[in-house]
């Protein structure tokens, strides 16, 4: 709408378009600016930076940096342009983005995190993010906008080479924490909706991407890679009403009698919100990476089996990945599905287990494992 | 009334606790305040950024086009 509205103004150079996206993921966003043919400079601010509640939000800023419109409509683009606005009389100072925090140091501290976090071009910056927040944190118990940025500092990590066990779930438990302490957070709450159970979802968030890069193929462009493959949880669709795995499913393995993983596959889950009332749903995000052994796609696909003594319902009884064509791989596997807490509950425990080929790195050999899980969702107190 | 260093001590005492209420109040309602985002303001200067490009990682301010006039279009890609 902008993009087309601004066209003829940019061209006569009588107008600066100047985007900020909300967007962990650069390439995502470049990607999406490549969709939309989008000629302007795009910056990120990852973290919120700039404090805003919601987006989007179009302002028009005048030659002076004076806000002339903050709900322009496109059709008053033209008189904008041709509007000559005076300087301001007296010079106005222009208040802050930046959160004020409670002390200067804290905001030292906080502003030290997102250079390293926005500028910072390895592992080592990212650490040193995770240690500014984490302190700052200390300092400042309870912040939301720390705890937003910990939990972004966390994920980036996640998808970083440098990641470390627990990355992942230690940014769902910082958004949490953000949320709670501002529930009206809007772009808080999309972040936590972005990874979380499909009740939840205002609509798929990432849906786009495949149409974008098929129509800018059809272009005859290169699209942009993402370096993040996008989780189930992006793109799903989402869904008013918790719907049940069915009950015929049968069990792989009901007596317990596959052998058990003696480390050769490692397996992390995250459950995402990191807590909830007890009634409400959370989708359970299970990798498995390759440690001592790697994956055999020769035999059955890797399965997930949600035990029924379970206490909740699951959306999936039985989760399968899809074998690749080579016969032994060792990439991380995400499997996902959702989880719906019981209402009258105090603790809620989600049980089963992993079945898979796995062929031993040290001697080769192919053997078929289990691993069990028991997870429990932390519930809020009533 | 007589005026004994026991009493003295209980009324300190609840002089310390009524202060150090005060001050977790203040202390409260400053976290309160904080947490609120910003809002832009129709006739106030809009505060200078600098953030990176999602192009390439370069930098990107604000005030970089002082003299233009900008659309600033603030969006999510999700």
């Amino acid at each position: 709408m902008w993009n087309e509205a601004a066209r003829p103004f940019l061209k006569s150079s009588q107008l600066v378009v100047l985007g900020v996206v909300q967007e962990q993921h650069a390439e995502r966003a470049r990607l999406y600016a490549q969709w939309r043919q989008y000629s302007w400079p795009l910056a990120q601010d990852a973290v919120t930076s700039l404090n805003l509640a919601s987006v989007p939000i179009a302002i028009l800023i005048d030659e002076h940096g004076v806000v002339r419109s903050r709900k322009p409509r496109p059709s008053g683009l033209a008189e904008f342009v041709n509007t000559k606005f005076e300087a301001p009389k007296k010079p106005t100072k222009s208040k802050k983005f930046r959160a004020e925090f409670s002390d200067r140091t804290v905001s030292k501290v906080v502003a030290a995190g997102d250079k390293s976090l926005m500028w910072g071009q390895d592992d080592a910056a990212l650490n040193d993010a995770i240690k500014s927040y984490a302190r700052a944190l200390r300092q400042a118990s309870g912040r939301g906008k720390i705890l937003f940025r910990l939990g972004v500092a966390y994920r980036t990590r996640f998808d970083s080479a440098g990641a470390q066990p627990g990355d992942f779930g230690k940014a769902v438990k910082n958004w949490t924490a953000a949320l709670g302490a501002d529930p009206n957070q809007y772009i808080w709450r999309r972040r936590i909706q972005q990874y979380g159970p499909r009740q939840n979802k205002p609509y798929p968030f990432y849906d786009w991407v495949d149409p974008a890069i098929a129509e800018i193929k059809a272009r005859g462009e290169t699209a942009i890679e993402l370096r993040v493959a996008l989780s189930g949880a992006e793109t799903a669709p989402p869904f008013r009403k918790f719907v049940m795995a069915a009950s015929d499913s049968i069990e792989p393995d009901p007596k317990g009698r596959v052998t058990r993983d003696e480390g050769l596959i490692a397996m992390t889950w995250t459950v995402v919100p990191a807590k909830v009332k007890a009634g409400q749903p959370v989708r359970v995000h299970i990798r498995m990476t390759p440690v001592q052994g790697k994956w055999n796609n020769e035999g059955d696909p890797l399965r997930i089996w949600i035990a029924k003594n379970s206490i909740g319902m699951t959306s999936q009884r039985q989760i399968e990945f899809k074998n690749p064509k080579e016969a032994e791989s060792d990439e991380t596997r995400v499997l996902e599905f959702e989880f719906s807490t019981p209402a009258r509950v105090h603790k809620c425990v989600i049980k089963g287990y992993a079945l898979y080929h796995t062929c031993v790195n040290k001697d080769g050999r192919c053997v078929y494992r289990r691993q069990d899980f028991s997870m429990e969702v932390p519930l809020l107190p009533r | 009334m007589l005026w004994t260093p026991a009493k003295t001590e209980v009324t300190v005492t609840k002089y310390i606790a009524l202060i150090a209420a005060l001050a977790f109040s203040l202390a409260n309602a400053h976290a309160q305040l904080t947490e609120k985002s910003y809002q832009p303001v129709q006739g106030e200067v809009y505060p200078d950024f600098v953030l990176p490009s999602v192009q390439n990682g370069s930098r990107i301010a604000l005030s970089d086009f002082r003299g233009s006039k900008v659309l600033l279009l603030h969006f999510a890609s999700w």
